[in-house]
């Protein structure tokens, strides 16, 4: 599996979509280093999905090409160093647990049994029950293990948290990190609530309107951004990514920000949640370049 | 994958065994008595197309009606298995979702297609083989005392007596499969499936007698020498039409002009008419052609419904 040193896990050029309502993502352009901890963020219906089932290649592009490892998606299977877990947590839930990992093993070439089944009843999770008596928290544990049985170099998961409880979100995160710390894997996780990710990512991938609107290195952005407060109805030094102005108070995310600001502006550090709700609420501009807009 | 295929399909497949055995058990015990009660009556003979002697035996014939209902049953058992295990196949798969762990496993989109539909389609043959030869036994045992005497050509005779069972088995599973990729729905695919079975099946039954060329047979009128062959046995063949011929060669099928007359003969003579004739497929040679050529076609459906499915599951499935 040393085939794939060179190419980035996942890489796209001018990445389009268009269903009959509309175009869903639109001249998406990217690369993801490895070895990374991805957040994949957006609002609601931004294009989250659409990106992670055109990556599987369960859809296919309208315009532009997406490569797992410098290949395109085809209808040939994933790509053996890819791995995804989508938004339902598709399992049959008449197939037990064990079952369900055999299925794994058949499907895929470079599955490790041992690993998954260690995976699965690390969480006692029982291997006779059927999918369908699990709790969400172990489904989602099977699933995961589904996920990373193969032993992939990049693992997709689409809102793997969205339906879970508190104290099964916990695990699971923590369970993808070791995985992908001791494994080298890189993660791409979605989610529309951020602070789940927040202490996880190291990575940011943002898509509003179906495109790219800030991509980069997290570290990164929080030394490039900045939060001003400042009176209201003043102009913000620097270049302002938004600007809230509540009437009394004018509150913005900037980047790039001078050396010496003035009063009557106060300068704080932004949290990553502040980065991302500002890219939000700006005005759609121009699409980021692979290079991205931070990086 | 075959593990996995067979997996997702166990229940069907029990299913499909416990029809095999219970069938085929049923076959063979009434085949064994229906020879037992043939032997003590001595109506051995009488199962023959030619038989003398033997008027009122067909109508108290005990096995007639079970024959005629195994018959029935068995007609729509490849609609039932392709309603049942074809349709669901993969409308299940995708009105549950969970296509997308499928199609996110390192197998391509047509090995899963073809691997499903294969451990499916290859047990219903099976089922449908094996049941048709007992059930065929069964019927030339009882011959012209059972359904038979209807002629081989009847439509439950035609469908439970040769390869034709198996064709419709596999064009109703590959119309169930193509409309459960299409709709995405279990039962919607079904009741296309029903409609698209129906169709083909009258279909079929229309334009038998078109299909291969007729047997021709002519008579003088009056005369009892025939040309061409022998007069066709209504048990046997399928009669198709007769009439009569003009001295200049020209048939005519429906001529009215001499119905009441007691001389129809001379009637016939006088309106320029020599000759009689009469065509008809023949029960030992034309019906095993036509079953084979209905197969190919049914094959031949099944085959390009499986194109169309995989183009479907390459480029619609999403």
């Amino acid at each position: 599996m040393t085939a794939d040193i060179g190419y980035p896990p996942l890489r796209a050029d001018g990445l389009g979509k268009q269903y009959r309502r509309g175009w869903a993502l639109r001249d998406c352009s990217f690369e993801i280093p490895t070895n990374r901890v991805v957040a994949l963020v957006g609002p609601n219906g931004a294009g989250k999905s659409t990106l992670m089932n055109l990556v599987t290649g369960i859809t296919k592009p309208t315009t532009g090409t997406v490569e797992v490892f410098g290949e395109r998606p085809s209808g040939r299977g994933l790509h053996p160093r890819l791995a995804f877990l989508g938004q339902q947590k598709a399992l049959y839930s008449t197939l037990t647990v064990a079952e369900t990992l055999r299925f794994g093993a058949r499907m895929n070439p470079t599955w490790d049994h041992g690993y998954a089944k260690d995976l699965v009843s690390s969480a006692g999770v029982p291997l006779l029950a059927k999918i369908g008596t699990l709790s969400g928290g172990q489904r989602t544990r099977v699933a995961v293990a589904v996920a990373l049985g193969k032993r992939p170099g990049v693992v997709l998961l689409d809102e793997p948290l969205a339906d879970l409880d508190p104290l099964a979100r916990e695990e699971t995160l923590r369970l993808l990190m070791n995985e992908a710390r001791q494994h080298g894997i890189t993660v791409v996780l979605s989610s529309h609530v951020l602070a789940e990710l927040e202490s996880i990512c190291d990575y940011l991938l943002m898509i509003v309107d179906g495109q790219v609107r800030l991509a980069g290195d997290v570290r990164q952005a929080l030394s490039k951004h900045r939060l001003l407060t400042g009176p209201s109805r003043t102009k913000v030094p620097g270049t302002p990514v938004d600007v809230v102005d509540d009437g009394t108070r004018t509150t913005s995310l900037v980047r790039d920000l001078p050396d010496a600001v003035l009063p009557p502006w106060r300068v704080g550090p932004a949290r990553l949640e502040d980065i991302v709700l500002g890219y939000m609420r700006a005005p759609a501009t121009e699409p980021v370049t692979r290079e991205g807009r931070i990086a | 994958m075959i593990w996995v295929a067979w997996r997702q399909q166990r229940w069907q497949f029990v299913s499909m065994a416990a029809v095999l055995v219970l069938g085929g058990a049923a076959l063979l015990f009434t085949q064994l008595s229906m020879m037992n009660y043939l032997t003590e009556n001595g109506l051995t003979g009488c199962t023959l197309p030619d038989a003398t002697g033997c008027t009122g035996h067909a109508s108290d014939f005990e096995y007639y009606d079970l024959l005629k209902n195994y018959e029935l049953a068995f007609l729509a058992l490849p609609l039932v298995l392709g309603l049942f295990c074809g349709a669901p196949m993969f409308a299940k798969e995708l009105e549950s979702g969970t296509y997308v762990l499928a199609l996110t496993q390192s197998v391509s989109r047509r090995r899963w297609l073809f691997t499903k539909l294969l451990v499916g389609v290859v047990p219903a043959l099976v089922v449908v083989g094996v049941l048709q030869l007992l059930l065929a036994w069964c019927l030339t045992t009882a011959g012209q005392l059972g359904p038979l005497l209807e002629g081989t050509f009847k439509s439950v005779n035609y469908g439970s007596i040769g390869v034709v069972s198996l064709g419709y088995t596999v064009f109703t599973f590959s119309l169930g499969v193509l409309f459960g990729l299409i709709t995405r729905r279990t039962v919607t695919a079904m009741a296309m499936t029903l409609g698209g079975f129906v169709a083909v099946r009258v279909a079929l039954e229309n334009v038998r007698q078109y299909i291969v060329p007729a047997q021709f047979a002519e008579r003088p009128l009056g005369g009892e020498a025939t040309v061409g062959g022998p007069w066709p046995r209504a048990s046997v063949d399928l009669w198709i039409e007769d009439g009569l011929i003009k001295a200049d060669g020209t048939r005519v099928t429906d001529f009215k002009g001499c119905y009441g007359v007691s001389d129809t003969a001379a009637c016939y003579r006088e309106a320029g008419f020599t000759k009689t004739y009469r065509e008809w497929l023949s029960g030992s040679q034309d019906y095993w052609t036509l079953q084979v050529i209905e197969s190919g076609i049914l094959l031949g459906l099944g085959v390009a419904l499986l194109v169309v499915a995989a183009y479907w599951m390459r480029h619609r499935v999403q």
